[in-house]
């Protein structure tokens, strides 16, 4: 479809948006993209640091008079209807008349209580943050449903990217045995040097491999036993990923695969032979499910991108091998096939889930629910008192390995991030996963939405 | 853009039916497999082609019941068909009178394909056009046709050309300039650096020399040494043309030069070819279309004949934060490269259906004669000769013209476009090097010639 049409539809309403909590990294590239599109107006910033905002602002080129900096309702009342609002008080994004709020400060208890309170409110709700959504999602979208307003992920971040291709896929009638992602961050290897090399946000390694000669190129599950030995540094499991899998499963009501927790190191040309059932070569003892693989390339080749595919049944012979004869990626026993998005150009992209939902009213998904829980587990023996922080790039919290498990009956594991901010009121013993009564949830805004949602 | 959502809020409730014109070609094949995993949302009702019983053949061999299938020679017959059944035809011109909702038009016949749409959409049908050879030529009249009936003139999803419009819609909505826009092969030029050997489709070679141009050096030598070490295969095919053609008249965006650049390069150098001349690249223009030849290594994937957009990169940070995720971002960091590396013809067709028929939508926001296929003689044509296509080197052209693609404006006004003079007759003699103009060729009795002077 036209996506310029669609809009074009929707006469000169506009979106007039409250971004909360971002000036850095997402929230940026964010930012930069409002300045180019037409039907969103941002009305309001909120930041802990405002001046901070004010000068990012700038920098994005949002004229500067439009700026102002405001401390109460007051202080909006006084700005002009067309002025920025930015502050540090995320109240005061409820008297700057929005038509939605983007969520991204990562703090799963401004988070939820935000997102609460602007459903509730008639504002459409934007989730950025991955981690509030792993286990607020259900709810937040129940809320969103009863009050008529849109709660949904954004397009940029790979979890709406992947909901996204699987509907597409599935509209088509393809059956999916698989779906997933890359893993950020790929692994390069120079056939010529024999390089290998891997970046990723603070680190760049590089040294001489010979021995990736003997598992580059694929042949059977021992090549890729082979990989994961050899660069068993540089796929340590990572949480982010899991989260990401996480709302995927509870959106789409998939299962995580039960080989998620050893995401294979593999080539795109590879992802049909290697992410289907163990029957037909592959590495899946379930299908219908979600998986995250490292991407293999040579240093001159095209990256995944971070991006999103799904594996599919062929579900007829001639079809595919056309389709295979013109490049497509089909597996060699032309039983599968891998359709692929490389890409997840972050906030450059996020708009478009923004315009969806303001003016049209899609994006949201009323039976959300927690299909999946990510569990934390304690890689250490844990003291009753121990306080759990998430930080870091890949949304790690000391002390807890994070693991996808499938929801069941009477489950009563504690959300990985929901303990994000909690304090241990027993000891919990390397190896164990933290369980609800094992953390202080008193006075939680998180826990209340999340057994909340439980309960759908 | 999530499908399942975007159905779910349309009010058509009845489960649409299709008919296919021209079912007994590789696309025809897998959409006639694809539609019956659809069962919720369309059905097939009519299939047409010039031999029913080729047509029986077919579905049969595709699983369809043969209890099911109705031959059909006039409208009593189509009249008496339940409304399970599936009406077949050899005779086009009782498409328009039927049953149908939304028409695919397949037949790749440029007189015939306009024709049969034309006469759908005065039937109240949508009509999905596959056959773009009659698209680039009859496009703009069908478009106004269907707008003027409230109906739906789409070009069809699965190849390039409305992959392409998409993909760029979806680009420009969220405020990107496009550079350049195109398309890769149909198939790719394959050279293990390891061996020297080079494969293209079923042919084989062992050229060493071009591991030496391999990685990019200074981009002209670097392209021209490529060129000329595999100029025993095709780099050029006029589809490609046609295909842009298609792309110009929906979006605006020009021919990059009449004959393209056709460069032979690696996806990942993307973001360095195809940019202005002064940054480094071929460019003499932007806002253009373009068509490269896809060079990559044995166990790298293929582009898939699949379609990219260049972007200049509006913010430095922004897309540094892209490029380190792996997206194609060019050498000097001002252009980025956004693909997809597919078109799954007749598996993602029936998108095109369920947007007319559902949603009213296509993926067509306008369509002028934007561009237009030119024709220069290369050899002395004698008065009465026929200009028939013939088969060579893989494609249908006519012998002895020279084909370009041009900006229509910088034309004579009575040019004649490559896909009305096919098997038409010359009404005089012709000098080689002389662009062919509409009163050179008889176009009595064309429907083409209507539609083209309808418009002006």
């Amino acid at each position: 479809m036209d996506y310029s049409f669609i809009f074009d539809k929707c006469g000169d309403r506009k979106s007039r948006l409250g971004v909360i909590g971002a000036t850095k990294g997402f929230g940026y590239t964010l930012l930069a993209q409002l300045t180019h599109i037409d039907r969103i107006d941002l009305r309001f910033a909120s930041s802990r640091h405002p001046e901070e905002c004010v000068e990012v602002l700038k920098e994005l080129g949002y004229p500067e008079e439009k700026l102002v900096i405001c401390e109460s309702e007051s202080d909006v009342r006084a700005a002009k209807e067309d002025a920025v609002i930015i502050s540090a008080n995320n109240d005061i994004a409820f008297s700057c008349g929005l038509t939605s709020i983007i969520e991204c400060t990562g703090n799963t208890r401004i988070g939820c209580s935000i997102a609460k309170r602007a459903l509730t409110s008639g504002l459409n709700v934007y989730m950025v943050s991955k981690e509030t959504d792993s286990f607020a999602g259900p709810m937040l979208s129940r809320i969103a449903h009863e009050n008529g307003t849109v709660y949904a992920l954004v397009n940029g971040d790979q979890p709406r990217n992947l909901v996204d291709l699987i509907s597409w896929a599935r509209t088509l009638g393809l059956e999916i045995v698989c779906a997933g992602k890359s893993s950020e961050y790929d692994l390069l290897w120079d056939g010529d040097t024999k390089l290998f090399s891997y970046t990723d946000e603070h680190t760049h390694t590089e040294f001489v491999m010979p021995e990736m000669e003997q598992c580059w190129h694929y042949s059977d599950i021992e090549t890729l036993k082979k990989r994961g030995e050899l660069l068993k540094d540089y796929v340590a499991p990572i949480s982010a990923n899991f989260c990401e899998m996480n709302l995927v499963s509870n959106v789409m009501g998939m299962l995580p695969a039960k080989s998620l927790i050893e995401c294979p190191i593999l080539k795109p040309s590879e992802l049909a032979d290697v992410l289907v059932p163990v029957e037909d070569g592959g590495i899946l003892t379930n299908t219908g499910v979600l998986q995250v693989f490292f991407d293999l390339r040579a240093s001159d080749e095209a990256s995944f991108g971070g991006g999103e595919f799904v594996v599919v049944k062929c579900a007829n012979r001639k079809v595919w091998e056309l389709l295979r004869a013109k490049g497509h990626v089909v597996s060699r026993s032309g039983k599968y096939a891998c359709i692929y998005a490389p890409y997840h150009i972050m906030g450059v992209e996020s708009p478009m889930s923004i315009l969806l939902g303001d003016l049209l009213g899609i994006g949201g998904h009323a039976d959300t629910r927690q299909v999946s829980v990510l569990s934390g587990v304690a890689n250490c023996d844990l003291k009753a008192g121990t306080e759990f922080y998430v930080h870091g790039h890949h949304h790690d919290i000391n002390g807890l390995d994070a693991r996808l498990l499938a929801r069941e009956p009477g489950m009563v594991i504690a959300p990985f991030y929901l303990l994000n901010g909690k304090k241990l009121v027993k000891d919990v013993k390397k190896g164990s996963p933290v369980m609800l009564d094992d953390v202080d949830l008193s006075n939680s805004i998180e826990y209340e939405l999340y057994t909340q949602g439980l309960s759908l | 853009m999530n499908y399942e959502e975007l159905l779910a809020k349309s009010q058509t409730k009845r489960r649409g039916r299709v008919g296919i014109i021209g079912a007994n070609g590789g696309f025809g094949y897998s959409f006639l497999a694809q539609i019956p995993l659809m069962k919720k949302l369309l059905s097939v009702r009519l299939v047409c082609d010039l031999s029913i019983e080729k047509s029986i053949e077919l579905l049969l061999d595709l699983g369809y019941s043969r209890d099911s299938l109705y031959p059909c020679h006039c409208q009593s017959d189509m009249d008496r068909v339940p409304e399970d059944g599936i009406i077949l035809l050899d005779d086009s011109s009782l498409v328009g009178t039927s049953d149908i909702d939304v028409m695919v038009e397949a037949t790749g016949q440029p007189e015939l394909s306009a024709i049969n749409a034309e006469q759908s959409l005065l039937g109240g049908k949508h009509v999905c056009m596959v056959s773009k050879e009659s698209d680039c030529v009859s496009g703009p009249y069908l478009y106004h046709l269907a707008k003027e009936k409230g109906l739906v003139y789409a070009i069809c999803i699965g190849d390039q050309p409305a992959n392409l419009i998409n993909w760029i819609s979806y680009i420009e909505a969220l405020g990107m300039e496009i550079i350049c826009a195109g398309k890769s092969s149909e198939y790719d030029f394959v050279y293990d650096l390891d061996s020297g050997d080079f494969a293209y489709r079923d042919k084989r070679a062992n050229i060493p020399e071009l591991r030496k141009y391999w990685k990019m050096g200074d981009l002209e030598k670097t392209l021209s040494e490529r060129s000329r070490l595999l100029a025993d295969y095709p780099q050029f095919a006029v589809p490609d043309y046609c295909e842009m053609n298609v792309v110009c008249n929906a979006t605006g965006l020009l021919p990059s030069t009449p004959h393209f650049h056709y460069p032979m390069i690696n996806v990942k150098e993307l973001a360095d070819v195809y940019i202005p001349k002064a940054a480094g690249g071929l460019l003499e223009h932007t806002g253009v279309v373009d068509s490269f030849n896809c060079f990559r290594r044995p166990d790298e994937v293929s582009f898939a004949g699949g379609v990219f957009a260049i972007v200049k990169c509006h913010n430095e940070k922004v897309w540094d934060i892209l490029d380190e995720k792996g997206h194609v971002v060019g050498r000097n960091k001002e252009y980025g490269a956004l693909f997809l590396p597919y078109h799954y013809m007749g598996v993602e067709a029936p998108a095109s259906i369920l947007e007319a028929y559902y949603c009213g939508l296509s993926s067509y926001h306008r369509c002028d004669n934007v561009a237009t296929m030119a024709c220069r003689t290369k050899r002395d044509f004698k008065k009465g000769e026929v200009l028939t296509m013939t088969s060579a080197a893989m494609h249908r052209i006519i012998e002895g013209m020279d084909v370009t693609l041009e900006a229509t404006a910088s034309l004579p006004e009575n040019v004649a476009p490559y896909y009305l003079i096919t098997d038409k007759k010359l009404l005089c003699d012709v000098k080689a090097g002389t662009l062919i103009t509409q009163d050179m060729v008889d176009l009595s009795g064309s429907a083409l010639k209507r539609m083209i002077d309808s418009m002006k």
